[in-house]
């Protein structure tokens, strides 16, 4: 039995494109703010965010796009009760743990933030909450790091969170990756005009 | 273990015997990461071979002391790491994660360049970035510097897909390594994957910032697991070819169960 790769090649008189479409993303990005980029997660994106968040046993997670002169993360969506007190949030990049990540781009959990003196409690304190575990990872699309998406576990949930695995950050890696593509197919469909959804 | 013993491929039971019992006295191992906290409890007695910060201003690299300040904790955590794996190595710090992320590539070359010009034999990288062509030739010129320098690069990766890459894990000559949940004194190998060598990296009890201490799990904390053993086999087998370690640690890897 032969078996063959399913793939395109490469195609030579569109390679040059494919640079001007990752340039014209880029230009087109940064001319937004990151509550306006919010609008490119979609209904789907979003729900299977919600999903994901619930599956690895999260209370709730938010999404963070750094603005343009990358000096602040800034919360664009978030899947809680209280989310509307959340959005807008600024994290200044050089502090707190989804800094860390989005420097290092790696993923990454913590099971007891209460007892950890390196956490930066100030969003909790706004939004009077207290985050007990947590999961970091990077958050990329249209072709470089964007952002990143944390989930946490709160003090004040009904006490069945016994805090993340390697497992649930994998998934929620996995699942921010094809948000990813999600949102690179509709940028390409947008701008080359195959989008088939209004 | 004889010394001339040591200038040929080693027998296993020397390679094992280097794992077990090298400690990494006379190698020196580069942190590339947030900086190190020196002042920590957990690194009581250490002193760096270096400690260095470099930053960028959109034009111009920056080079000074390190201070023995870390700036997020995680590289307190990666440098006590390779000195529970490697108690004799020589740790240095080369802090480049506090960078803006614009010019983050251009800072991490240079954290390269540094620790090879000052005569590291292992550099840990504790970070990634996403695999896009367009960032390859960042990376892969200190790659390859390293790797014709017999500089051995350990790199972290959270391979979430195989098909995803990831700069500098993807390289070739880099070890690559992934956490996962197992004890510390094993790590184990996985041939024809890019992302070869899975070591403990789920709860791990780190240092952190300010005399403090964490339990962390990330693929950042697996990597210092094997660049402290690669300072192990180094020691024991000071002649060993560097292009030899790679395929050595595969040998001499936990079998899974």
């Amino acid at each position: 039995m032969i078996s063959a790769r399913c793939k395109p090649l490469r195609h030579p008189g569109l390679t040059q494109a494919g640079g001007e479409v990752e340039q014209f993303l880029e230009t087109w990005i940064r001319s937004n703010s990151p509550r306006d980029l919010v609008g490119l997660l979609d209904p789907i994106s979003m729900e299977l965010l919600r999903d994901a968040f619930e599956r690895v046993g999260g209370c709730e997670g938010t999404v963070w796009i750094a603005d343009s002169e990358e000096t602040h993360l800034v919360a664009v969506y978030n899947s809680g009760v209280d989310a509307e007190s959340l959005l807008g949030f600024q994290q200044p990049i050089g502090s707190g743990i989804i800094s860390m990540v989005y420097a290092q781009q790696q993923p990454y959990c913590e099971n007891d933030i209460l007892a950890s003196r390196g956490h930066d409690d100030t969003l909790d304190r706004k939004i009077a909450k207290n985050t007990r575990a947590m999961i970091v990872v990077p958050f990329y699309f249209a072709f470089a790091l964007r952002g990143v998406i944390s989930c946490v576990q709160l003090k004040e949930s009904d006490g069945s969170a016994h805090g993340f695995t390697s497992a649930d950050v994998q998934q929620l890696a996995r699942v921010g990756n094809v948000v990813e593509r999600l949102i690179n197919e509709n940028l390409l469909s947008s701008i080359l005009g195959l989008a088939d959804v209004a | 273990m004889s010394r001339e013993l040591s200038k040929s491929w080693p027998s296993y039971e020397d390679a094992c015997a280097a794992l077990r019992y090298g400690d990494g006295t006379g190698v020196k191992v580069a942190v590339i990461d947030s900086g190190i906290e020196v002042s920590h409890p957990a690194l009581a007695g250490m002193s760096l071979a270096d400690d260095v910060a470099i930053s960028c201003d959109g034009v111009h690299l920056r080079i000074e002391e390190g201070g023995g300040h870390d700036v997020y904790g995680h590289g307190t955590a990666v440098a006590s790491l390779v000195r529970q794996m490697a108690p004799g190595a020589q740790i240095g710090s080369f802090r480049a994660l506090d960078s803006s992320n614009l010019s983050r590539s251009f800072v991490i070359a240079e954290c390269v360049n540094q620790a090879i010009a000052r005569g590291y034999q292992v550099i840990n990288c504790s970070f990634g970035c996403r695999g896009l062509p367009r960032y390859v030739m960042d990376y892969k010129d200190w790659v390859d510097q390293a790797y014709l320098a017999g500089v051995q690069i350990v790199a972290a990766c959270s391979n979430i897909d195989a098909s995803i890459r990831e700069w500098p894990a993807y390289f070739p000559s880099v070890v690559s390594v992934r956490g996962i949940d197992c004890p510390t004194d094993i790590y184990h190998f996985r041939p024809e994957q890019m992302v070869s060598f899975l070591a403990r990296g789920e709860r791990v009890e780190v240092p952190w910032l300010d005399g403090t201490t964490k339990t962390e799990t990330g693929s950042s904390y697996a990597a210092p697991l094997m660049a402290g053993r690669i300072a192990r086999i180094c020691s024991a087998l000071p002649d060993l070819p560097p292009a030899a370690i790679k395929p050595l640690l595969a040998v001499l890897a936990t079998k899974e169960g």
